[in-house]
C-alpha cells in the first residue's frame, strides 16, 4: 500500500504528462546485476491506467528475455537405446525467458485475433527458424516445457490493481536466467477487442564484478585465460602437495 | 552457500562442490585415475552445460593429478621413460581424436558415440579387472607366489628397451600404441584417460601397480594441461570459479588417497577400482535405456542476437 502511494506521488511529480497518457509504466530496477552471490532476481513493474477506461478493458504484460539461436533435437528409441534422432529444428530468435501477466484470470474472454496480432502469449509468439519443418508447434511446445522445468517460462503471474488506477506486477527471474536486454511490454485492450494503448520498458540483466571480469577475459583473451587456468591448477596442486608434506 | 559460476551461468552450492572435489580427488590419488569419468556426469546433474562441465573438469583434474603426481614422485613411484613413450603416442592420438570428434559432431551423433564407448570400455575393463584381482587375492590366500609379471608375445616385438623403474625389458611398440588409443579416447570423451591407461599398463605392459599410478598421473597432467588451454582457446568453456571450488577439495583428497594407497596391496587397489568402474558402467547403461524425462536435446548455438 505504502509503495503504491510513493510510486503514485513519484509519477505525479516527475512526469506531468501522465494524465494525458492512457497507460504508463515503469520498472523499479532497469539494471539487474549478476554478482558472485546471484540467486535469481525480480522484475518489478508498476504503472497507471486511465480510470475511466479501466472498467471496460484488460491489462496484459508480456516479458521476453534476450533471443538466442537454439537447436532442438528429439531423442528416439532405437532397439531400446535412446539416441538423438535425425529430426531437428533451429530457432533463430527464441526468447531466453518468457513471462506473461494479466489482471483477469484467463484471457479466453478476449478476442484471439487481437492477441494474435500483438503476439501476446506463448501460442501467439512467432519464433523464426532457418529450415522448413512441419512440426514447428511441436518443437515450440518442447521449448516451453524445457523453460517451464527451469523457471524460464511463467504465466501464472497476476497484476495487482489499486483503485482502478495504479497497478503493479512482479516477474521472477531464476538464477540461470540469460544475460541481455529483457523487454517488458504492457497492453491495455478494450473488451471489444481493440488495442487502446501500449507501453514498453527495457530491463538489462548483466554480469558484474568478478563474474563480468572473468567471462569478458575468457572471450577477449581465450589463449591467455586457458594458460593461466592451467598454471593456476598446477600451482594449486603444488601448494596442496607441499602443505600435506609438512603435516 | 550459493556461488555464481560466471561461464556456466548459474549458481551452485559451495559445499556440494567441495565434497565432490574431495571424493574425486581421493580416488585420483588412490587409483591414478583423473576422476573425470565420475565428475563430468555429476556436474551435468547439477545443471552445468556439458561443454562447460567437460572443459572445467579438465582444469580441475590437472590440479588434482599434479598434486597426486608430486606425492608419488617423492615416493619414487614414477617411471619417467615409460611416461615419455606413452605421451608420444598420446599426442598423436589426441590430435586424431579431435578430428574424429569433429566428424561425429557433423553427423550429430557424438552423444551416443561417447556413451557407447564409455559403456563398452568400462564394462570390459571393469569385469576383467574384477575377475583378475579376485583370482590373485585367492591365490595369495592359498599361499601361491605370483610371478613378477606375465610375458606375452607383444613384449617380444622389436625396439626393446629397459624400463628400470618398472622392472621390464620390453618393446616400445605396445606402450606407444596404448598411448595412442588413450589419446584418441580422451579427446573424444573429454577425460584424462586414466581409467583406461591404468588397466592397460597393468595387464598389457605388466608394470607393477604402485608404479602404474604415478606414471598414469604424469600422463594425465600433460593431457589435461593441453586440453584446458585448447578448450579455453577454441570454445571459451573453462569456468575457473567452478574448477577452483572443485580443486580445494581435490588437492586435499588426492593427498589422503595417496597415503591410503601406499598401505594397500596392488590386487586390493585393482579390486576396488574395478568395483567403481563397474558401478559407473551400470549407471551409464541405465541412462541410455531408461526413458528420459525430457526426450529432446536443446543446444544454445548463439546467445544475445
Amino acid at each position: 500500500m505504502k509503495s503504491f502511494i510513493v510510486i503514485f506521488l513519484f509519477l505525479f511529480q516527475i512526469n506531468q504528462s501522465w494524465a494525458r497518457e492512457l497507460l504508463l509504466t515503469d520498472v523499479v530496477n532497469k539494471d539487474i546485476n549478476i554478482t558472485a552471490s546471484f540467486d535469481g532476481a525480480k522484475i518489478i513493474i508498476y504503472g497507471v491506467v486511465d480510470p475511466k477506461l479501466y472498467k471496460d478493458s484488460t491489462l496484459i504484460i508480456n516479458v521476453m528475455g534476450p533471443s538466442s539461436h537454439l537447436k532442438i533435437r528429439k531423442k528416439e528409441n532405437y532397439a531400446g537405446i535412446w539416441i538423438a534422432g535425425k529430426d531437428e529444428i533451429i530457432f533463430t530468435d527464441a526468447p531466453g525467458y518468457f513471462a506473461s501477466a494479466s489482471n483477469i484470470n484467463n484471457l479466453e474472454s478476449i478476442d484471439n485475433s487481437i492477441l494474435e496480432e500483438l503476439n501476446i502469449g506463448w501460442d501467439n509468439l512467432i519464433i523464426n527458424t532457418n529450415n522448413d519443418n512441419n512440426n514447428l508447434d511441436d518443437y515450440k511446445n518442447l521449448l516451453k516445457s524445457y523453460y517451464q522445468n527451469r523457471g524460464l517460462y511463467q504465466i501464472a503471474t497476476n497484476i495487482d490493481v489499486l483503485g482502478e488506477v495504479l497497478f503493479r506486477a512482479e516477474f521472477i527471474l531464476p538464477a540461470i536466467t540469460p544475460t541481455g536486454v529483457y523487454n517488458v511490454k504492457s497492453f491495455l485492450l478494450s473488451n471489444n477487442g481493440k488495442l487502446i494503448s501500449s507501453w514498453s520498458n527495457n530491463v538489462k540483466v548483466s554480469k558484474e564484478g568478478l563474474a563480468e571480469g572473468l567471462s569478458d577475459y575468457s572471450i577477449e583473451h581465450p589463449f591467455l585465460y586457458g594458460l593461466l587456468a592451467a598454471l593456476g591448477a598446477i600451482l594449486a596442486g603444488y601448494i596442496g602437495s607441499e602443505v600435506f608434506r609438512r603435516i | 552457500m550459493e556461488i555464481y559460476l560466471p561461464i556456466a551461468g548459474l549458481p551452485v552450492n559451495f559445499f556440494i562442490l567441495m565434497s565432490l572435489g574431495l571424493v574425486v580427488g581421493f580416488l585420483s590419488g588412490m587409483f591414478g585415475v583423473g576422476g573425470g569419468f565420475l565428475m563430468t556426469p555429476m556436474l551435468m546433474l547439477l545443471g552445468i552445460p556439458p561443454a562447460v562441465a567437460v572443459a572445467s573438469e579438465a582444469n580441475h583434474i590437472l590440479a588434482a593429478s599434479f598434486s597426486g603426481f608430486l606425492a608419488h614422485m617423492r615416493r619414487l613411484n614414477v617411471d619417467f621413460l615409460m611416461g615419455l613413450i606413452l605421451l608420444t603416442g598420446g599426442i598423436v592420438g589426441s590430435i586424431l581424436g579431435v578430428f574424429l570428434l569433429k566428424y561425429l559432431l557433423i553427423i550429430g551423433q557424438e552423444k551416443i558415440f561417447i556413451s557407447l564407448s564409455y559403456i563398452i570400455i568400462l564394462t570390459f575393463v571393469g569385469v576383467w579387472m574384477l575377475w583378475e584381482s579376485l583370482n590373485t587375492l585367492k591365490k595369495i590366500n592359498k599361499g601361491k607366489i605370483n610371478k613378477l609379471h606375465e610375458h606375452i608375445w607383444l613384449h617380444g616385438l622389436p625396439f626393446k628397451i629397459k624400463f628400470r623403474k618398472s622392472h621390464l625389458y620390453i618393446s616400445i611398440i605396445p606402450p606407444i600404441f596404448i598411448g595412442f588409443v588413450v589419446g584418441v579416447l580422451s579427446s573424444i570423451m573429454g577425460v584424462g584417460g586414466g581409467f583406461i591407461l591404468v588397466p592397460a599398463m597393468i595387464y598389457i605392459l605388466g608394470m607393477p601397480t604402485q608404479v602404474v599410478i604415478g606414471t598414469s598421473l604424469l600422463q594425465i597432467v600433460f593431457v589435461t594441461s593441453v586440453s584446458t588451454i585448447m578448450h579455453s582457446y577454441i570454445n571459451q568453456t573453462v569456468d575457473v570459479v567452478l574448477s577452483s571450488l572443485l580443486l580445494i577439495g581435490a588437492v586435499i583428497g588426492a593427498q589422503i588417497g595417496t597415503r591410503v594407497m601406499v598401505k594397500l596391496k596392488g590386487e586390493q587397489i585393482r579390486f576396488l577400482l574395478a568395483i567403481i568402474i563397474i558401478i559407473v558402467a551400470v549407471v551409464l547403461i541405465g541412462e541410455i535405456l531408461v526413458t528420459p524425462k525430457e526426450a529432446f536435446i536443446i543446444e544454445i548455438i548463439k546467445e544475445n542476437i
